[in-house]
């Protein structure tokens, strides 16, 4: 999976450690948990599917193929709402 | 005949330029407590035209950005204004609905440069400060407004939160929901709780979380602009408020009488 990228519709808060993300064009408010926000930090942060997955097995102690799975199926979700722009992977 | 006037909500004050003696006499008669003297300047000029100019008049509310003018339409009304706002050429239907509602919008994105925002919600001031509760349709806000009675009420339907010296403070507003008659007298002052609303068969304020306070201010304000650096703002605002201000939860019965009310509210352990 490519590097997740960021739609120019959303605006995005870390509040009390929780990110707080709205999509400008549907005026939705996502709000996302402990988890999502930790592989959301990442994505602002520019690193790919990978490279989180690895991140996200260490710091939530889960196995690798755990963390790929969780991590792809989280971008899937947030392309779906908008708030990243759909990958290659997708688009196929 | 001089045909402009000066309305203040809050902080926000937007001047007009009437096209006749008929329009001023309109907004002199509907926002009458709202007018401000003729000292000082208004950040915000409006023009209103004379008669309805209907380029792209549609059912629909829109509020729309192209290059540096912002448009809201409406099938009776249709504003053109610069970039941050500060002149504004208005065409309008000459009622209180129409007027209302555009002025209303106009006033959240004047609202996103001047550090204000409109909260669907009530307010009540009393010695201590002013209570904001903010709330959607059916939460009992202006239940809530006829227990505390309407002399120290901002409104039920609309209050205008601002900051100021590092507080936030809370306003009234024109805009008024069931209790139709509006303000008398406006006034401001700080923010002492923000209490969510919620039915129940007790009556009790208990603490709010940081989250749940900043889910239901952002649930709550009134903001029409898609901009990025605007809903940007609205999120800083929305947790600044949250942090600020002790949130509460209010539940209450519907046969609460007003002087317990008031004790439940200004318990300082709540």
């Amino acid at each position: 999976m490519n590097r997740p990228v960021k739609t120019d519709n959303i605006a995005c808060r870390i509040i009390e450690g929780q990110a707080f993300i709205i999509n400008t064009k549907t005026s939705t408010l996502h709000e996302l948990d402990e988890t999502a926000t930790f592989i959301w930090r990442l994505v602002e942060k520019g690193r790919g599917h990978e490279d989180i997955a690895r991140s996200l097995s260490e710091e939530f102690d889960v196995s690798r193929e755990q963390a790929s799975k969780d991590t792809a199926d989280f971008l899937r979700e947030l392309e779906k709402k908008g708030i990243l722009a759909a990958s290659d992977e997708t688009l196929r | 005949m001089n045909l402009s006037l000066t309305v203040k909500i809050g902080q926000i004050k937007i001047s007009f330029l009437c096209p006749s003696k008929e329009w001023h006499s309109f907004i002199i008669r509907n926002y009458r407590p709202f007018l401000a003297g003729s000292g000082g300047s208004a950040a915000f000029r409006v023009v209103i035209e004379r008669g309805i100019r209907a380029p792209a008049l549609c059912g629909e509310l829109k509020v729309q950005r192209a290059a540096d003018v912002w448009q809201i339409s409406r099938y009776d009304f249709w504003s053109r204004s610069s970039f941050a706002f500060r002149d504004t050429s208005l065409s309008v239907e000459k009622n209180k609905y129409a007027f209302d509602s555009w002025l209303r919008v106009f006033f959240t994105l004047c609202g996103a440069s001047s550090q204000t925002l409109l909260l669907h919600g009530a307010g009540y001031g009393s010695k201590s400060g002013v209570f904001v509760f903010p709330g959607r349709s059916g939460k009992g806000k202006s239940t809530l407004i006829r227990m505390l009675g309407r002399t120290g009420a901002l409104s039920d339907e609309l209050v205008c939160v601002f900051k100021k010296g590092g507080g936030f403070f809370a306003a009234s507003t024109p805009f008024w929901g069931e209790l139709k008659k509006g303000t008398r007298r406006p006034f401001s002052g700080r923010i002492r709780k923000l209490v969510f609303l919620e039915h129940g068969t007790e009556n009790r304020l208990d603490k709010a979380t940081l989250r749940d306070s900043v889910i239901n201010v952002l649930k709550t304000a009134l903001f029409f602009s898609r901009e990025k650096r605007h809903v940007n703002y609205l999120l800083a605002y929305a947790q600044a408020l949250a942090n600020r201000v002790p949130p509460r939860v209010l539940t209450f019965r519907k046969d609460l009488k007003r002087n317990e009310l008031l004790k439940i509210l200004n318990r300082e352990d709540a």
